[in-house]
C-alpha cells in the first residue's frame, strides 16, 4: 500500500473554504479518515491512492446532496484538493462516537460495552438500517459494499452508511462504478465476478441487507453458516453461491442452524421474508421498504418476560425464547434486570439495643473461682515461727545433733549429753507442725481441686458460652446487613466462580507451561515441572503447586502471577453474568438471610437476656454447691500459704 | 515417524462460550515458530513481536474477534498455546532450546488446524482458510519430506495458506518445497518484530472490502526478501 502523501497538518482546498487535517481517526482499505482541525462537526477521508475518476464523482455526488442523503449516510459535502489541484479527498460529517454494526450485533462486545441494550434496541436498529438502504435506493443509488462495517449505529439505534463515496451512481449518464464489496455480503450471481465490468443493481444490495439484518437479530450468526450435517467443510462463500441457507425450512440444504439457535423467536412473516431473500430467485428479494414494515409490524408485537424486564421479545413465542436460551446455553444473553429488592434496613438501632442489653446484663465472666494463692497468708504464733524457720535450716539440726552426738561418743562430757538430749526433745514440737501443715494442706487442695472441677463443668456449660458466642453472632448479622450491598456482590462473585470454572479452565488449558511468562527463571524449571505433570496454567494452583516439590517460593510466587493474569484476561469481560433466574435465587437466597438476621437482632436482647438469665441460674447453683469447699479454702488457706512463704524463704 | 513430540491439550474443546459469545467468521492462524538454541539470541526479538502483533490488531476491533492465534514452536513439538482470538489474547514468552524437528511440526500443526476447523463447525461458526506462518533459522533435524508433501497437498486443496519465513541459515530449498507456490522469504537481521507488524497488516483484510477470494498481500519490505 501507498502511504498517502497527505496527513496531519496538511492544508487542503474545499469548495468554499480551506480545512487543515487534523488527528488521524481510522484507516480503511481506501482511504485514512482525520479530524479536521478547529471542527468538531466534520472529518476528512484522503485516499491512498489517487484516481482520476474521482473528481468528477465527488462533485457529483456534492451537487446530488439532499437532507435525505445526508440524514441517512455520510454523504460527501466538499471535495478535497491538494496543491496541484488534484481531487485527494472529500469532507463529510463526523460520526466518531458511532459504533460499526458489528459491534451492536456481537454478544459479547454488546454485553461488555452496552450492557442495557435489549433486543428491542437490535429491532430498531435493523429497521433504521432498512430505512437508510430505502432511502439510497429511492434516490437511484446502489450501496454495493454494505458491510458491517460501513453501517454505523449510535446510542438511540439511529443508522448512518459510511464509505458513501464508494456507491456506485450515475452522474451526467455515466455510471460511477462501485468497485468493492466483502464476499461474506455478496450475493451469489456477484462471486467471483470482476467489479469492473459489472453493474452493481439494488437487488445485490437488498441481499447484503437481509444478511446484516439477519446478523443483528439473530445474535451476529451469518445466515449461510451452520453446522454442517455431514463432518466436511463449506467454506462460508460456497454455501452462499449454493444457496446454502442454513435456517431454510422449504429446501434441503447440508447444514443446520448452530446448536442453541433456533430462528422460531422471529415472527413467521419476517422468517419468510428471509427464506425469500435467501431462495434461488433474485427477483424475490425484499426490498428495504418491505423489511421496514416488517420490522415495524414487529415492534408493536413486543412484549417484557416477567422473569426479566431486559427480555425484549415477540409475544408469538409461548415462552421467552432468550430465558430458554440461556438456560439451555447457559450463557446470558442479555443482561439480567432483576429488580434488585430493597436493601435491607439499617441495623444500627437493633444493634444499639443487643449491645445494651448486654452491657446491662451480670456477666457470667466478671466472678471469678477463688483461689487460695490469692489469700492473705496468716500471721503465724510464735513457737511455729521458730520451729518452722530452723527447720527449714537443716544444717543447724545437723550441728546440732552432731556435734553434741561426738561429745557423748568420746565420752566427753555429761553436759553434752544433757544438750543432745534437749535436741531430741526439741525435734517432737517441729514434728507436731510439720504433720498438722501437710494435713491442713491436703484438705486445702482436696477443696480446690473440687471447685476447679465444678467451674470447669460451668465453664464448659452452654448458657454461658452461647450467651457469649450469641453476642457476636449477633454483631455479624449487624455487619453484614449495614455492608449488605457488599455482602451480596461477594455472594454473586462466588457464584460466578462456580458457574465459570469449566470456562476458566478450558481457557487456562490453552497455555501450556513452557510459555508461562515468569521472569528470569528461565525454561529449565519450567520444562522439570511440565514434565512433572504441570502442563498448562489450569496445573497452577495454590495447593496444586505446594506439592511441585522442590520449587522455591518465588517460582511459586511467579507462576501464580501468571496463572493470575490469566485469569483476569478471562474475566475481562462482563458476559460471564448470571442469568435472571440464578440472579433471582441468589438474591432470594440473600433477601430471606436478611429478613433472618433482623429477626434475630430485633429479638436479640430478649434472647440475651434469657441466656443470662440461665447462666445467672447456673452461677447461683454454683455458688451454693461451692460454699463448702469455699469454706474449707478460707479455713486452711491463709496457714497453709504461710507455711508456703516460709519454706521458700 | 519417531514420536519425539507431544501435544499434552485436549483434543476437542467444549463447546460454547466463545463461539456463542463471539460468532464472528474465524482466521485461524497457527505461529509455527523455531526455538531451536540457536534461536537464543533473538528469542527477546521474537516475544516483542508477539507483543506487536496483539497490540497491532486490536486496533482493529473486527480483526480482533476475527484472527485467532495459536502457537507451536519446535524443538522438540510443542502447542504453546491453543486457539484464542486476539482480543482475548495473552502472548505468552517463549524460551529456545532443541533441535529442528520440522516435519513434526508441520504434521502437528496440520492436525490442530483439522481440529480447530471441526471446532468451528460444530459450533456452526465460518472460517477463513487457516494459516501457518512458519518461521525457523536452520534445516529440519528430521525427515520432513512426508510432512511437506502432506502441507503440499492441503496447498494445493486450497485447505491453507503456507508462509515459510527463514533466516541465514535456513535451507530455502526445503522452505520453497513446503510453502509452493508462495516463495519463502528471508528473514532480514533478525527484524522479527517488523515481521510480525507486517503479518498484523496482512490479516487486518479480514475486516474490510475484499477484492476477491485470492490474497494479495503486501511486499515484505523492511524486513525481508521473496526468495522467488
Ligand atoms: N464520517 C465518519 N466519521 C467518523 N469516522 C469515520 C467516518 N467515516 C469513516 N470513518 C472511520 O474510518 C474508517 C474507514 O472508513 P471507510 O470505510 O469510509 O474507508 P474505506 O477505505 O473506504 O474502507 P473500506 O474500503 O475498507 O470499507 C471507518 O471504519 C470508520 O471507523
Amino acid at each position: 500500500m501507498i502511504p498517502s502523501l497527505f496527513g496531519s497538518g496538511v492544508l487542503l482546498a474545499g469548495d468554499r473554504t480551506e480545512y487543515r487535517l487534523g488527528k488521524k481517526i481510522a484507516e480503511g482499505g481506501e482511504g485514512i479518515v482525520y479530524r479536521v482541525e478547529g471542527r468538531d462537526d466534520i472529518v476528512a477521508k484522503i485516499y491512498r491512492e489517487f484516481d482520476f475518476t474521482r473528481e468528477a464523482k465527488l462533485r457529483g455526488m456534492v451537487a446530488r446532496a439532499t437532507k435525505r442523503l445526508h440524514r441517512v449516510s455520510a454523504w460527501p459535502l466538499s471535495p478535497l484538493q491538494g496543491p496541484d489541484s488534484k481531487t485527494v479527498g472529500f469532507i463529510m460529517q463526523r460520526l466518531e462516537s458511532w459504533q460499526p454494526l458489528h459491534s451492536v450485533y456481537q454478544v459479547k462486545h454488546r454485553l461488555d460495552n452496552y450492557p442495557n441494550r435489549t433486543w428491542a434496541f437490535l429491532v430498531r436498529a435493523s429497521r433504521n438500517l432498512a430505512v437508510c438502504v430505502h432511502d439510497l435506493h429511492e434516490a437511484d443509488l446502489v450501496l454495493g459494499d454494505v458491510n458491517e462495517s460501513n453501517v454505523l449505529v449510535d446510542d438511540r439505534a439511529m443508522v448512518k452508511i459510511i464509505d458513501a463515496d464508494s456507491f456506485q451512481i450515475e452522474i451526467d449518464s455515466r455510471l460511477y462504478p462501485c468497485k468493492v464489496g466483502k464476499s461474506e455480503l455478496l450475493p451469489p450471481e456477484l462471486l467471483g465476478a470482476s467489479f469492473k465490468d459489472t453493474r452493481r443493481t439494488q437487488e445485490h444490495d437488498r441481499f447484503s441487507l437481509a444478511i446484516l439484518i439477519f446478523q443483528t437479530l439473530v445474535f451476529g450468526r451469518h445466515p449461510f453458516a451452520g453446522r454442517p450435517k455431514k463432518d466436511e467443510e463449506l467454506p462460508l462463500e460456497a454455501c452462499i453461491q449454493k444457496g446454502y441457507y442454513a435456517y431454510t425450512q422449504q429446501r434441503d440444504v447440508p447444514l443446520g442452524p448452530p446448536p442453541n439457535i433456533d430462528i422460531k423467536f422471529l415472527p413467521e412473516d419476517i422468517r419468510d421474508l428471509f427464506e425469500r431473500a435467501f431462495g434461488s430467485d433474485s427477483a424475490r428479494r425484499p426490498s428495504a421498504n418491505e423489511w421496514f414494515s416488517a420490522l415495524k409490524g414487529l415492534e408493536d408485537q413486543l412484549k417484557s418476560c416477567p422473569e426479566n424486564s431486559s427480555h425484549k421479545h415477540w409475544m408469538g413465542t409461548g415462552k421467552c425464547p432468550w430465558c430458554e436460551m440461556e438456560e439451555r446455553g447457559s450463557f446470558p444473553v442479555f443482561r439480567s434486570s432483576v429488580d434488585i429488592a430493597e436493601l435491607p434496613e439499617q441495623s444500627d438501632q437493633l444493634w444499639k439495643e443487643v449491645q445494651d442489653a448486654r452491657q446491662n446484663l451480670p456477666l457470667p465472666d466478671q466472678f471469678e473461682r477463688p483461689k487460695y494463692q490469692d489469700f492473705q497468708p496468716a500471721e503465724l504464733s510464735g513457737p511455729e515461727k521458730f520451729f518452722g524457720k530452723t527447720a527449714t535450716r537443716s544444717p543447724i539440726w545437723f550441728w546440732a545433733i552432731f556435734l553434741p552426738m561426738q561429745a557423748v561418743l568420746r565420752g566427753q562430757s555429761p553436759l553434752a549429753a544433757s544438750i543432745l538430749v534437749l535436741v531430741v526433745l526439741a525435734l517432737i514440737p517441729y514434728a507436731f507442725f510439720q504433720a498438722r501443715n501437710q494435713l491442713r494442706r491436703r484438705k486445702l487442695l482436696k477443696a480446690d481441686a473440687a471447685l476447679q472441677k465444678m467451674w470447669l463443668q460451668y465453664g464448659a456449660d452452654q448458657s454461658v458460652q452461647t450467651l457469649n458466642r450469641r453476642y457476636e453472632e449477633l454483631r455479624d448479622m449487624h455487619e453484614v446487613l449495614n455492608g449488605f450491598d457488599e455482602y451480596v456482590q461477594q455472594a454473586r462473585k462466588k457464584a460466578l466462580e462456580t458457574k465459570y470454572r469449566p470456562q476458566l479452565e478450558s481457557f487456562l488449558r490453552k497455555y501450556s507451561l513452557l510459555a508461562a511468562d515468569i521472569g528470569p527463571y528461565g525454561r529449565e524449571k519450567l520444562s522439570a515441572l511440565y514434565d512433572s505433570g504441570y502442563k498448562t496454567a489450569a496445573d497452577i494452583g495454590d495447593d496444586k503447586l505446594k506439592f511441585a516439590g522442590g520449587q522455591s517460593s518465588e517460582i511459586r510466587q511467579a507462576l501464580m502471577n501468571w496463572r493470575t493474569t490469566l485469569e483476569s484476561q478471562f474475566w475481562a469481560t462482563s458476559a460471564y453474568s448470571l442469568t435472571a433466574s440464578e440472579e433471582r435465587q441468589l438474591l432470594n437466597k440473600m433477601r430471606k438471610q436478611a429478613l433472618t438476621f433482623r429477626k434475630a437482632l430485633q429479638e436479640g436482647p430478649e434472647e440475651l437476656r434469657r441466656l443470662s438469665e440461665e447462666a445467672e441460674e447456673r452461677r447461683q447453683r454454683l455458688l451454693a454447691s461451692s460454699k463448702a469447699y469455699e469454706d474449707e479454702l478460707q479455713q486452711w488457706g491463709p496457714s497453709v500459704l504461710a507455711y508456703e512463704r516460709m519454706g521458700r524463704r | 515417524m519417531a514420536k519425539e513430540y507431544a501435544v499434552d491439550f485436549p483434543e476437542l474443546e467444549p463447546l460454547g462460550d466463545d463461539m456463542f459469545l463471539n460468532a464472528e467468521r474465524r482466521c485461524p492462524v497457527i505461529l509455527l515458530l523455531d526455538t531451536s538454541a540457536s534461536m537464543a539470541d533473538n528469542i527477546d526479538a521474537v516475544n516483542d513481536g508477539l507483543q506487536l502483533l496483539r497490540n497491532d490488531l486490536m486496533q482493529d476491533s473486527l480483526a480482533s474477534q476475527r484472527v485467532e492465534i495459536a502457537l507451536m514452536t519446535f524443538g522438540p513439538v510443542r502447542l504453546i498455546q491453543d486457539f484464542v482470538t486476539v482480543d482475548r489474547w495473552l502472548p505468552p514468552r517463549l524460551y529456545a532450546s532443541g533441535g529442528t524437528p520440522m516435519g513434526a511440526a508441520l504434521e502437528t500443526a496440520l492436525q490442530q488446524i483439522q481440529i480447530r476447523k471441526r471446532a468451528y463447525r460444530e459450533a456452526g461458526i465460518s472460517y477463513y482458510r487457516p494459516w501457518i506462518w512458519l518461521v525457523t533459522d536452520g534445516a529440519p533435524t528430521d525427515k520432513w519430506h512426508p510432512a511437506a508433501e502432506r502441507v503440499q497437498t492441503e496447498v494445493l486443496r486450497g485447505g491453507i495458506e503456507m508462509f515459510t519465513i527463514g533466516t541465514d541459515n535456513a535451507d530455502t530449498s526445503i522452505l520453497s518445497a513446503i510453502s509452493r507456490p508462495r516463495p519463502p522469504v528471508r528473514l532480514r537481521e533478525a527484524k522479527y518484530r517488523e515481521m510480525f507488524v507486517w503479518l498484523s497488516q496482512s490479516l487486518k483484510p479480514v475486516s474490510r472490502a475484499e477484492f476477491g477470494a485470492s490474497l494479495d498481500l503486501p511486499e515484505p519490505v523492511g524486513w525481508g526478501d521473496i526468495q522467488a
